[in-house]
């Protein structure tokens, strides 16, 4: 009896710490955050006043306003929506189709494109930067949307991701539909797309979460201000506007909104696409 | 990865390679379309990776400027250059310190945060999301963020003064510097491998912990001896991935530090950036990136080979 209740004890003095730690932690990560959306209600003069004023007393919301009149960030939005609605919908389509084709299909060279593909793993935009600069520059694709979005397309891991959904459907399944009658295009949208739906909205979030916030390749191939996209124009903004604290904690506010708002939306995608990311990087 | 091996048709040996191939190729089932879906990815692969990796392959061994169209042969020099240019191997140990400054917290304080929010706590579920939001700030906030958060007065000093400790100038010391590109990298990073090492933690049969705590096994003991080991597959996997991932990345050292001060956090792949974009070498450049691509990739085939030994 005394041993089950010191267990008890025990189990709850763990369960206290944790909670503690916890707190501290979240704390800890949150913090930053909080301080970029308390600054963005404040004056320049207000940045560093110590002690730190975490809830403004006198907030000034005209820095919203006032900073997102500064730049085109309408534009840069609207870029930023252009490219990764292109660029996601068009992997999403090419990459299944691939996967498809080299899951359900058993031809000769399969493997090797398989591995073929596979091997892009290892050429990032960060190790080709200046080939793929020279290839894009040469299609004249500079300042273009096709030369932003193009790069994105040829992602191995959504093929394979894809390749390894596909194999877990039946060969049943297609083969009933192509003896009935059905093309093989027709058999891929009307029976294998619908029954992979859970794969492909993963790679859909996925992939628009990696495109819409792509910094490095905008960057190399964007120069005139009405092709930036929005990471672009913030950073654009944020080194223009260098002792204006306030306005680009309102920017870097704005622009993390929406993506929290996503996170809490679509929390199991996301954290699954999130994974990815980790796993593939 | 072990279904890549593909099923050979079923076809007699007499047919010979001929009839194999008018087995495979032209059979009822068209195995062709399979190829045929294939193809329209692959064009962007080969024009998008491919093509530009054997181009830098060539320009490597050439100098080349993008303002003048000729290009000359120069062998081995832009290698044998690279390996006297104090400023690369600054760039390789800058990275170096960079990787295992960054990795080595970010497994042991995301497996710490996996373990805590892995326990059937009332509200867990919470904390978990809160200490996951750094992951999905847009990347180029980081630096545009903790840019400010490292000035002389900013957050993290007045932090440190809380602890009576008086903060360095972080973006202008040298020696400080590299803690600018370390630290907000594992602020977004940890929350982000923290989720799967959660999922290796959820993977493990919760019976092997009950049978140990029958025997009577302590907290720390399970932890040593069940945890760990079926935990090593997913460590691999965060560790290879980390480190991949650390090395190749820019948008710090770009955005933050410039690689400054006096090229204190000058990474490889800013060094690639500057010489490319900045100084216009581009044989120059290329050869630095060929060296960032071989190190990418032995880490992304240990990757793959983990994939394999996973599935």
């Amino acid at each position: 009896m005394q041993g089950l209740t010191a267990y008890r004890m025990q189990s709850q003095l763990l369960t206290v710490t944790s909670y503690v730690i916890l707190a501290v932690v979240a704390f800890f990560f949150l913090l930053p955050l909080i301080w970029m959306v308390s600054t963005s209600f404040k004056l320049p003069n207000q940045v560093f006043a110590q002690p730190i004023e975490w809830i403004p007393s006198d907030p000034v919301f005209a820095n919203y306003p006032q900073a997102f009149g500064k730049a085109d960030f309408t534009r840069f939005f609207f870029n930023s929506i252009v490219v990764t609605v292109v660029a996601t919908s068009l992997h999403v389509l090419l990459a299944s189709l691939a996967g498809y084709g080299l899951a359900k299909y058993r031809f000769v060279g399969s493997r090797w494109l398989l591995i073929l593909i596979l091997a892009s793993l290892v050429l990032p935009i960060e190790v080709i930067m200046i080939p793929l600069f020279l290839t894009v520059k040469d299609f004249g694709w500079l300042n273009t949307y096709q030369g932003i979005i193009a790069p994105h397309i040829g992602d191995a891991f959504g093929v394979f991701l894809m390749r390894q959904y596909f194999l877990s459907l039946p060969d049943d399944l297609i083969d009933a539909a192509r003896i009935d009658g059905a093309g093989h295009l027709r058999t891929f949208f009307a029976i294998a797309v619908p029954l992979s739906r859970p794969a492909l909205v993963t790679l859909a979030i996925f992939m628009g979460r990696e495109v819409w916030d792509e910094f490095l390749w905008p960057f190399l191939v964007v120069s005139s201000s009405n092709m930036r996209t929005l990471p672009i124009g913030i950073q654009t903004f944020a080194s223009a506007e260098l002792a204006d604290f306030p306005g680009i904690m309102a920017i870097s506010t704005l622009a993390t909104i929406p993506l929290v708002l996503m996170f809490f939306v679509f929390q199991r995608q996301f954290v699954r696409g999130i994974q990815m990311t980790g796993i593939r990087e | 990865m072990a279904e890549i091996a593909i099923k050979r048709p079923v076809t007699s040996m007499s047919q010979g390679l001929a009839g194999r191939f008018r087995a495979s190729w032209l059979g009822p089932r068209q195995p062709y379309w399979g190829l045929l879906l294939v193809v329209p990815i692959l064009v962007f692969f080969i024009v998008f990776k491919f093509w530009p990796i054997l181009r830098a392959a060539r320009l490597s061994f050439f100098n080349a400027s993008p303002v003048s169209p000729v290009e000359t042969f120069v062998g081995l020099d832009n290698y044998a250059a690279l390996l006297g240019d104090a400023l690369f191997l600054r760039a390789l140990s800058v990275t170096a310190t960079y990787v295992v400054g960054t990795v080595a917290p970010l497994m042991v304080a995301s497996l710490f945060l996996a373990l805590l929010v892995n326990q059937s706590l009332r509200g867990v579920w919470l904390f978990r999301a809160l200490i996951f939001l750094p992951a999905i700030v847009p990347i180029i906030i980081v630096p545009i963020l903790w840019r400010v958060l490292f000035h002389p007065y900013g957050l993290v000093n007045e932090g440190l003064a809380l602890l009576s400790i008086s903060g360095p100038n972080w973006l202008q010391d040298k020696g400080a510097v590299i803690w600018t590109l370390i630290i907000p990298t594992d602020w977004r990073f940890v929350p982000l491998y923290m989720l799967i090492y959660l999922a290796g933690l959820q993977a493990i049969p919760q019976d092997l912990y009950d049978a140990a705590k029958v025997d009577g096994a302590t907290l720390v003991q399970r932890f040593r001896w069940i945890t760990l080991p079926l935990l090593k597959p997913t460590t691999l996997v965060v560790l290879i991935a980390s480190v991949t991932f650390t090395a190749k990345s820019i948008v710090l050292p770009l955005v933050l530090t410039q690689g400054g001060p006096n090229n204190a956090s000058a990474t490889l792949s800013l060094f690639v950036y500057q010489m490319g974009f900045v100084f216009f070498r581009l044989g120059y450049a290329t050869a630095a990136s060929i060296v960032l691509l071989l190190i990418v990739v032995v880490f992304t085939i240990a990757n793959l080979r983990l994939f394999r030994t996973d599935s």
